[in-house]
């Protein structure tokens, strides 16, 4: 599966907050999108999943235009976890994953569809919560089952926006590294809108810098997170020095 | 002995207007009984009157005296159309504008005795201008109609007059009791009255005493809400050998509205089986008969339905023709009651 | 992995929706047996067998039954029994509907302002005498379901000015609500004693003036459109986690939300405007059922309803016969022996009664 971006213009009223977004994301692919607060990196994940509706440019899915397919089948295709989940109800955790099957099911649960989600939940490390309540977990386990949830639509793409903001250094690095598993296991892409430099450097095999409403650079992480990169897009002097496994490591100093 | 306490009533009254006439000097007064019982003292034939109440509205224009209001509340009495041109001083019953009614320069205001904070302060700011206010009970309640005129008819000075329409009223009302109240229990027919689709009135409501009076009793006296909303059910196993419908709005209704409400009555599911509908014993009447000066009448018609035999020479119809052209000088228009 | 513990997650699921299906049928049968009780209460001195035995009668030929037993028990009881259970049910569910589709745990019928503009068409047809359709028997009826479904619409047509935003829909709501209520106040302010009394009458709400006529047509339509909403459920239980999360499993919100809050605005309308105002169930019910069997609409919306007609049937029996034969107006009993039990359910945290 193959994603592409062309040519892609969002706005909210009348401030661009996205002007001819051009990327490509190729299979087994992590992409992260990075950028200073309100460079668009949210908005391009909801633009890209069709929860926003771009004013012009296309999204491609395998070099199908992804506007013309059917909202089913196009969910199929895309899982998106949001940046924070709040459940106003009850819900069991077997219920908020049993969710992400909506794009597969009729009114019926079928007994594939349970399958499913207890596989997904395995695969999560969290089968104990299946019958817990969503809202007696911790922010960490949240996240997870958010992704549980995106994971049981069986998409070939998956968003995340923002997946670790809120957690702590040991769930972050859980959550990474299930989109990590996912990713080399299930064959899929994964794109995340990415505050935390360090986190997306390790863990992207690209990475796509925003700047004031367009694409500033891509390419692998060693090539983006420059000195004068960070300097030029957050205005923040950095020394960017080699961690682990070799990839870069950025320090900030001080804002210019 | 109702009556006598009346009469005891009004003679006091009248004492008190003598000995009060040589004490004020400028504006002559007289002492009257209030809503409550008090004695108070108001200026005797005051010119111009502000009157809230549209039932004492109509006493006012029966004891002739109709020019003498300036100013009215929101109801415009049926009897008097010429009352719809009075300047409005009230939103509502128990909401009068003291400004307005200033406006209006009256010698006299008369209001009803609706409690509350609103018209407290209403009098407490009319009292405080210099304008006399009159507190009189409502007229809904039958021992209250006949002082009622004969308090108006001493304010007003107007003696024969009062004494004319009193004895009128009262020789239709002594006529009923005479007839009925002999009636062994037996040869009373049980009524079931109904203001809507079920709801009826117990034993303390004004509705009481003219099925009493009118020969009937009442199968919900012993209800213990005033105007309550009955089970069907029990309306039916009690049997009710007579129904009356009571049928709102002050304006008279047609005999097309009046005929449709007791048909409707009729065919209802729950009541098809009563001995009234059987009998064709449903009435519907128009509630402007049930209070104030229409009283008398809804009780004459009440009688005539309770017991046709005992008043087969009282056409109520005639007598309320009669009351209308003798009093008010106007001609009855519109059904009020539909056998 | 190993298979036996994907099989072991099925068979807690399986447990958990069959505990679901089976509370659902008792709330059924529930509903039912007090049905049959409220058959026999009354304030005629029928005995049970007598009130049953005009039931039977009806459909086979096995014994005689008195005339009044009949029209007692087929012609008052039994439509008013009826119509208790279909505004139990509408109530119960539309209120579900309504608060999963604006995911707000506070919005009601009432709340949206559906109740006041019912109320306020029928303060209209009562005061003025007159409707939309001109006067009849059924001026009041048809003046409240009109206005209730122009409040909908004036609530929607707001929240679409400002793109359709939950947080509007529901204040808009609230502020139609408020309006409402000011022109009926306006009204009773300036109407007569008469008036006065039967527009505070509506307010309180009632099923005494229940009739074969009207259930006939009732029963069908609730049925009709509770299942047409229940075929929503998943849409409504992904959209309880979000607008963004339901649009990309593939819903489109703004559609399910027009649909669900016009169905649900139909159904309350409907009912409301033979009953009057019975508040309480459309708010309370989903909540008793979400502390009772969790969120999933599948059985939520259901379930809501059978609990609204269950409260609403003890309610209307308890206040047929607590001063028989006066009768209470449901509104006050409902509340009286809704609210302890709901206050009950809140404290005592059972919710998860079936783990």
């Amino acid at each position: 599966m193959k994603l592409k971006v062309k040519d892609l213009s969002f706005s909210y009223g009348s401030a661009n907050t996205l002007e001819d977004i051009t990327m490509e994301v190729d299979k087994g692919e992590i992409v992260s999108l990075v950028g200073p607060n309100g460079a668009g990196k949210s908005t391009l994940i909801k633009c890209i999943d069709r929860i926003l509706k771009p004013q012009k440019g296309t999204v491609f899915v395998d070099g199908k235009e992804a506007a013309r397919l059917s909202s089913k089948d196009f969910s199929k295709m895309m899982g998106y976890v949001p940046q924070s989940t709040l459940e106003v109800f009850p819900y069991t955790v077997f219920d908020i994953v049993l969710m992400g099957r909506r794009p597969h099911i009729g009114w019926r649960v079928t007994s594939n569809d349970v399958k499913v989600v207890a596989r997904t939940l395995r695969f999560m490390g969290i089968e104990e919560f299946a019958s817990r309540y969503f809202d007696e977990l911790s922010g960490g386990e949240k996240q997870k089952i958010a992704m549980a949830r995106a994971l049981a639509q069986e998409p070939k793409v998956l968003l995340l926006d923002e997946p670790t903001s809120n957690l702590d250094i040991r769930h972050q690095l859980e959550v990474m590294n299930i989109v990590k598993k996912l990713v080399q296991e299930k064959k899929i892409s994964a794109i995340m809108a990415m505050h935390d430099l360090n986190l997306a450097s390790r863990f992207s095999d690209n990475m796509v810098m925003l700047k004031d409403k367009g694409v500033f650079t891509v390419g692998d992480p060693k090539s983006v997170l420059t000195p004068a990169n960070i300097e030029n897009v957050y205005g923040v002097r950095a020394e960017v020095r080699n961690g682990h496994m070799g990839r870069p490591y950025v320090m900030p100093i001080e804002p210019i | 002995m109702n009556k006598n306490r009346r009469m005891a009533g009004v003679l006091v009254c009248l004492c008190l207007l003598f000995l009060s006439l040589p004490v004020c000097g400028e504006k002559e007064t007289v002492t009257v009984v209030d809503a409550w019982g008090e004695y108070v003292d108001v200026p005797l034939n005051p010119e111009r009157i502000v009157v809230l109440p549209s039932t004492l509205i109509e006493l006012i224009y029966a004891l002739g005296e109709g020019d003498r209001i300036v100013g009215r509340g929101v109801g415009v009495p049926a009897y008097c159309p010429s009352a719809e041109d009075l300047p409005c001083i009230a939103s509502c019953s128990v909401g009068p504008n003291v400004e307005a009614i200033l406006d209006l320069n009256p010698d006299l205001v008369i209001m009803c005795s609706a409690k509350g904070t609103k018209p407290a302060t209403a009098i407490e700011h009319l009292q405080s201008a210099g304008v006399p206010v009159l507190r009189l009970p409502s007229s809904c309640e039958p021992d209250t109609l006949l002082p009622q005129i004969e308090t108006l008819g001493l304010i007003l000075d107007k003696q024969e007059e009062t004494d004319e329409f009193v004895g009128f009223i009262e020789e239709y009302l002594d006529l009923i009791e005479e007839r009925t109240e002999d009636l062994e229990p037996g040869g009373r027919p049980t009524v079931y009255f109904e203001c809507k689709e079920y709801k009826t009135v117990n034993g303390e409501t004004p509705m009481q005493h003219h099925i009493n009076l009118a020969g009937g009793t009442n199968i919900a006296a012993e209800q213990s809400v005033k105007r309550p909303i009955v089970s069907p059910e029990w309306v039916l196993e009690t049997n009710p050998d007579i129904i009356v419908v009571g049928v709102s709005g002050s304006s008279p209704r047609t005999e097309e509205v009046m005929r449709g409400t007791r048909d409707d009555t009729r065919s209802r599911p729950g009541l098809k089986e009563v001995k009234a509908v059987e009998e064709k014993k449903v009435y519907t009447i128009s509630k402007k008969l049930m209070k104030g000066i229409g009283m008398p009448i809804g009780c004459l018609y009440f009688a005539k339905w309770f017991h046709p035999d005992l008043f087969e020479d009282i056409d109520p119809e005639a007598v309320h023709r009669e009351m209308l052209q003798t009093f008010f000088d106007v001609e009855l228009e519109g059904v009020y009651a539909c056998p | 992995m190993s298979d036996d513990e994907v099989f072991d997650a099925e068979e807690v699921y399986a447990r958990a929706s069959g505990k679901k299906t089976l509370f659902t049928l008792v709330l059924f049968v529930g509903v039912l047996a007090v049905a049959v009780f409220a058959t026999s209460m009354g304030a005629a001195s029928l005995g049970m067998g007598e009130s049953f035995g005009a039931v039977l009668a009806e459909f086979l030929p096995v014994e005689e039954v008195s005339t009044f037993a009949q029209v007692v028990v087929l012609q008052l009881r039994l439509p008013r029994i009826l119509m208790a259970i279909i505004t139990g049910i509408s109530l119960g569910v539309a209120g579900a509907v309504m608060q999963g589709v604006l995911r707000n745990p506070l919005v009601s019928p009432y709340t949206l302002g559906l109740s006041s503009g019912a109320a306020c068409g029928a303060a209209i047809a009562i005061v003025l005498g007159v409707g939309v359709l001109g006067a009849g028997r059924y001026v009041i009826v048809i003046n409240a379901f009109f206005f209730s479904l122009l409040t909908m619409a004036i609530v929607y047509g707001i929240s679409r000015m400002r793109g359709t935003s939950v947080e509007t829909l529901i204040l808009a709501g609230v502020a139609m609500g408020y309006l409402f209520s000011a022109v009926i106040s306006l009204l009773k302010y300036v109407s007569g004693n008469e008036e006065l009394r039967e527009i505070v009458f509506w307010l309180m709400g009632g099923l005494y003036t229940a009739r074969w006529e009207n259930v006939i047509i009732l029963i069908p339509a609730v049925l009709f459109f509770t299942l047409l909403l229940m075929r929503y459920s998943w849409d409504l239980n992904a959209m309880s986690a979000g607008e963004e999360v339901a649009s990309s499993l593939g819903i489109n919100v703004n559609r399910v939300r027009i649909i669900c809050l016009s169905l649900s605005a139909v159904l309350t309308a409907s009912v409301i405007a033979f009953t009057g105002i019975i508040g309480f169930i459309g708010l309370v019910s989903p909540h008793v059922c979400r502390l009772l069997i969790g969120s999933d609409h599948r059985y939520l919306i259901p379930c809501s309803g059978l609990i609204g007609a269950l409260v609403l049937l003890v309610s209307d029996t308890a206040c047929r016969t607590m001063i028989s034969p006066t009768e209470i107006p449901v509104g006050i009993v409902t509340a009286f022996i809704g609210v302890p039990f709901f206050l009950y359910l809140l404290v005592s945290r059972k919710r998860r009664w079936w783990q």
